[in-house]
């Protein structure tokens, strides 16, 4: 059965009364208060109440105008396979950062990024080459910044 | 120290370079649609953080300068606004060249960006001074009101969701909480991570939400079809106006320069709402409103004029109060953070020729601005021309390689990336990100100050609205919030009705 109400304001306000909650219990084990004033535990537990309360709007909001922002239309579909890809590129080049000096891992996350946008291998090749270049010139040789991790 | 003696020192030439070169980037980054002032100070920040503060600071207002002017070129040129501050310039702007008259467009366009420029900085060099001796009188209860009005002025204009606004702004505050707590220095949310003790830093996260955020909605969003539509002018005609268009445009430019200057001051209402606001003032002004929207150049002149003027307006909050005026001021309260000052008015005090340096780069810049304006209408429509594809992926590495290079923390790079992830989430469900980075910004100074007041008055609420400043800081707060609130529901009885 497909719910109709259940869109993303819906989904959003359910998760935030959930990390507020999180929260309010975390903050329950702050020490207490010193003196006259409220504590550490004060500022996060008011805000998390208000975040409860202003979640609840939102979901109420959500059931009635059950907007829905994630739409998969048929001119955006291509771009989200690109945009997948894209975060998938991301994460590779954040997970080998490690393994490899910087600018090989930094001319081969922009050569896959040259690829996944459909540019001309050629031109990809030449972008990636000049801006890692660029980039680990400024970065390591004027600010002396270590690139590698 | 003189201003005079500021002035020599601020006409060094290496700062004069770092100006220009923040110019030239703004310039770029202004005339491509989708890279905004924002994103682009977000991204240069930590690359700053290497110079001088005079040379990183001029920089970084160079940027965001020329920014604001040259997004009034896209929107000319091809009816897109470069940044939201020049979207009331596509009004008169494409019209102009539809007609065939691209260069008076754009030279309207350098010379009244420039004139609103000099007519806010005008405004902020005779009342910042005055301001920020008045704020000295606060102490803490004026500042918790004053950065609760701060933040729920920005999600006044939030747009069309002000519970969305609400609730991006709570969850900046909440972020404002993790790390050490600021009185009693107690760890809170860390999770025994040594690297969540300090904090979550400000700057990833702003790389993260306005870089990231903003590449990865763009590839989601592309439309192949319109890219195709770039725009191919071979002749630009005259770009300086006539004596007699000079004198029939000053008195909207007066009227613009100094409303925008004024709404620039108000947290939240950036160069987009004064634009539009000066525009519709300009047409109930003109001889000739019947040419508004078709062509005209009062109408073009009057949102020029705005939407620079407005960041007179922002420096005015930004540097007296330590209280954003749009999305900019708010990262560069980062930037200057970042150089261990915090804006507010002991920065007149402890920095005084820092802030009239300042003043002095806003000027030179937009002098620069105005000349490479000038100079470059032509070069702008090549810029036009560079693929999208390439500027993301330029801006993908810098936004990790910036986000790392500020403390070689991996860590950063990681929050930058989950900011960014959120970045689009937030942007695709219609959540404002200026409340967020607002709160954040603003958390701590909310927290210690709130809890500061109370320790003073022995745990007495009254402290807060006792006080004259800080009694209208938070009626104005209380306002700000409930005005739209009742301004929808109303709207909603008179269409039932």
């Amino acid at each position: 059965m497909k719910l109709k109400w259940l869109n993303s304001d819906v989904i959003a306000g359910v998760l935030l009364i959930l990390v507020s909650i999180f929260l309010i219990v975390e903050s329950l084990e702050f020490p207490d208060a010193m003196g006259t004033e409220p504590g550490p535990a004060f500022f996060p537990i008011v805000l998390s109440i208000i975040l409860i309360f202003l979640s609840i709007l939102l979901i109420i909001k959500g059931v009635k105008t059950n907007v829905r922002h994630f739409e998969i239309t048929k001119e955006i579909r291509d771009n989200i396979k690109t945009l997948g890809l894209t975060i998938l590129a991301t994460i590779l080049f954040l997970f080998f950062w490690r393994y490899l000096p910087f600018y090989i891992i930094a001319f081969l996350y922009l050569f896959s990024l040259g690829i996944i946008f459909k540019i001309k291998i050629t031109k990809a090749l030449v972008f990636s080459i000049f801006t890692t270049g660029i980039i680990y010139y400024v970065f390591s040789e004027m600010f002396l910044i270590n690139l590698n991790l | 120290m003189s201003w005079l003696e500021v002035l020599i020192s601020a006409l060094d030439p290496l700062v004069l370079l770092y100006l220009l070169g923040g110019v030239a980037i703004g310039m770029v980054v202004g005339t491509l649609p989708g890279l905004t002032a924002t994103m682009t100070v977000a991204l240069l920040t930590p690359l700053t953080f290497w110079l001088a503060p005079e040379q990183g600071f001029a920089m970084l207002i160079g940027v965001y300068k020329a920014a604001i002017f040259a997004g009034g070129t896209t929107a000319i040129l091809i009816n897109t606004p470069g940044t939201p501050a020049s979207i009331a310039s596509t009004f008169d702007g494409y019209e102009l060249t539809k007609q065939g008259k691209p260069g008076l467009a754009l030279g309207i366009n350098a010379i009244y960006s420039f004139l609103g420029n000099m007519i806010g900085i005008a405004i902020l060099m005779t009342i910042a001074f005055p301001i920020a001796e008045f704020a000295l009188q606060f102490s803490s209860p004026e500042y918790f009101a004053l950065a609760i009005f701060g933040i729920s002025m920005m999600i006044s204009v939030s747009g069309s969701s002000i519970l969305k606004g609400l609730i991006t702004g709570v969850i900046g505050l909440i972020l404002a909480t993790v790390g050490l707590d600021p009185m009693l220095s107690i760890p809170r949310f860390t999770f025994d991570n040594v690297h969540f003790m300090e904090g979550v830093s400000f700057i990833p996260v702003m790389i993260g939400l306005f870089g990231v955020g903003e590449i990865l909605n763009q590839i989601l969003t592309q439309d192949k079809e319109e890219k195709k539509l770039k725009p191919d002018l071979k002749d630009l005609g005259r770009v300086l106006p006539t004596l007699a268009e000079f004198k029939r445009l000053i008195p909207s430019t007066i009227m613009s320069g100094t409303l925008s200057s004024v709404i620039g001051a108000i947290p939240g209402a950036g160069g987009d709402i004064a634009s539009i606001i000066t525009w519709d003032l300009s047409k109930k002004m003109s001889k000739h409103p019947e040419e508004f929207g078709k062509g005209s150049i009062e109408g073009l002149a009057s949102t020029c004029t705005a939407n620079n003027g407005v960041i007179g307006g922002a420096f005015t909050t930004m540097l007296t109060l330590g209280i954003p005026g749009d999305a900019v001021t708010a990262v560069l309260i980062g930037s200057l953070m970042m150089y261990g000052m915090r804006p507010g008015p002991q920065l007149f005090v402890e920095e005084f020729s820092f802030v009239t340096s300042i003043m002095i780069f806003l000027v030179i810049a937009a002098v620069f601005t105005l000349i490479l304006g000038l100079m470059g209408a032509k070069l702008s429509t090549l810029i036009l021309k560079i693929d999208d594809e390439y500027i993301w992926m330029s801006v993908l590495l810098l936004c990790v390689v910036g986000s790392y290079a500020l403390n070689s923390s991996f860590y950063d790079v990681l929050i930058m990336a989950v900011s960014g992830v959120f970045g689009i989430i937030f942007k695709k469900m219609s959540f404002p990100l200026g409340p967020l980075i607002l709160g954040l910004l603003l958390g701590g100074l909310a927290e210690s100050n709130f809890r500061r007041a109370l320790t003073v008055s022995a745990g007495d609420y009254a402290i807060f609205y006792t006080r004259w400043i800080s009694g209208i800081l938070i009626l104005l707060t209380i306002l700000a919030l409930i005005t739209p609130l009742i301004g929808s529901l109303l709207k909603r009885f008179k269409s039932k009705t």
